[in-house]
């Protein structure tokens, strides 16, 4: 049961994250077509770059009205920036990190 | 979102931590993501960190007109109000720290003291010649070699080399730049391709004012930089071009703290984060130690050096005030010099500097080499 609730859970991040990121990438010239979801890539699919990046971050921030929330540790490996990152990555660290 | 609308221009901006107010500007080219890896991270510890994009970068907007280095000070002032942001130190990387510079010089009494890193100031420095940099850094080396012109004749060559970085950017789209630290890091690297900023960037140089607003003093004179009496550290890569700005300060601002970061170019906060951060957290906390500093006159004073090849830094007497892994300096305690004249001091830095005026031809031996080849 508990499982299951979970599961719903980081759907529904999963949805207001992507759901985030389609407000970001709105008018934006990329070739990605399709839903935005679990699996799409921030780099590889919607040619994000670093400012989006942080600017996710704040946006997110917002979304789930909190503050301080250690993304550095979803973004960084050895000081240095992932090479990509998926939406479901996302919403398995905002489950993990933060109660919701 | 967060921004605001100020002289007309959308402003992105963004706060994390608490605690005294600490704002980062970054240079030309880049965005606030410039301070996101390990600066931001370091610094949001122990203070409130303020961080906006400059107009015409990031997700600010971009009006035609309004880039010199006054322009982007106005917008400055405006976010600090906005956010009603008293007192502030002000770290600048690059064009960054010419607009803390250019705010400071007008609103000392705002500014607890200031970081210019890297920073090249044209009143200081009017000419920036491709023979004043020690080495060039990764990509430079190959723009340099595949052009056709001659860069000995280029005035001002960090910003024409911006330039050429975004061109070749878009032009060799497809290959990413993780690695770009290593080797020299790139405005246009990071995360992702960086296509897009290279492209924001030459639709800046080339659609507005831009081009020729950031090559003006904008009344940042000798005589208003001599008037400033705040804290101010100056730290430069031992490899910029800008090395003779971070001279100039020592000389026309003798109150100014001077560290040289060893064997790194203009990029360093980027390069070699740890240790710009860590020099800016000691700093800062001197500055809050001190309430007033400009009144300030103490015997048993410090001084805030860097030191080559060094872990260890010496205060006046030779005692040891960091190591590596050690932190902090017991400010408090030590208390700070003010803006006077440190009568007959000398200090690693100011050596290095020195050495560096009489050597004052710096074609390294890469510069040299590429040279010679398109002659031949």
């Amino acid at each position: 049961m508990e499982n299951v609730q979970k599961a719903a859970s980081n759907d529904d991040i999963v949805a207001r994250v992507s759901s985030v990121i389609v407000d970001m990438t709105g008018d934006w010239d990329i070739d990605f077509e399709g839903d935005i979801g679990r699996h799409t890539r921030l780099i590889g699919d919607l040619a994000f770059e670093s400012i989006d990046i942080v600017q996710l971050v704040v946006a997110i921030e917002g979304e789930f009205q909190k503050r301080g929330i250690p993304f550095e540790k979803l973004l960084m490996v050895d000081g240095r920036y992932v090479d990509d990152l998926t939406v479901g990555d996302m919403a398995d660290f905002l489950s993990a990190n933060i109660n919701i | 979102m967060p921004h605001i609308v100020a002289n007309g221009v959308k402003l992105s901006y963004q706060q994390v931590g608490e605690g005294s107010d600490v704002i980062l500007i970054h240079g030309l080219a880049t965005n606030r993501a410039f301070w996101f890896l390990q600066p931001l991270q370091m610094l949001k510890e122990e203070h409130r960190v303020t961080m906006f994009d400059l107009r015409g970068h990031g997700y600010s907007s971009m009006p035609e007109h309004g880039y010199t280095s006054a322009d982007m000070a106005d917008d400055l002032a405006a976010l600090m109000d906005h956010l009603r942001i008293e007192h502030a130190v002000l770290v600048g990387h690059s064009y960054g720290g010419v607009v803390g510079l250019q705010y400071a010089t007008r609103n000392q009494e705002r500014v607890k003291g200031l970081v210019l890193a890297d920073s090249r100031v044209i009143s200081l420095q009017p000419i920036q010649r491709i023979e004043e940099q020690a080495e060039l850094q990764g990509m430079e080396k190959e723009l340099i070699a595949g052009s056709i012109d001659d860069w000995r004749e280029e005035p001002h060559v960090g910003m024409r080399l911006l330039e050429d970085m975004a061109r070749h950017k878009l032009k060799n789209g497809s290959q990413r730049s993780r690695q770009d630290t290593r080797q020299g890091f790139n405005p246009f690297g990071g995360m992702g391709k960086g296509e897009r900023s290279a492209r924001l960037w030459l639709q800046l140089l080339e659609t507005t004012t831009a081009h020729d607003d950031i090559r003006s003093s904008a009344g940042l004179t000798l005589d208003r930089i001599r008037a400033f009496r705040k804290p101010i550290l100056s730290i430069y890569g031992e490899r910029s071009r800008c090395i003779e700005t971070c001279r100039q300060l020592q000389m026309e601002l003798p109150h100014s703290d001077t560290i040289i970061v060893p064997g790194v170019g203009h990029f360093h906060p980027i390069v070699r984060p740890r240790f710009f951060t860590n020099a800016v957290l000691d700093f800062i906390e001197m500055t809050n130690a001190i309430p007033n500093v400009a009144d300030i006159r103490r015997k048993d004073s410090v001084r805030f050096v860097g030191r080559r090849n060094a872990s260890v830094w010496p205060n006046r007497n030779g005692q040891q005030c960091r190591r590596r892994g050690q932190r902090r300096v017991d400010w408090r305690k030590r208390g700070w010099n003010g803006p006077e004249r440190r009568n007959g001091a000398r200090d690693p830095a100011e050596s290095w500097l020195q050495k560096q005026a009489n050597v004052r031809v710096r074609n390294s031996l890469a510069v040299t080499e590429i040279i010679q080849e398109k002659q031949a």
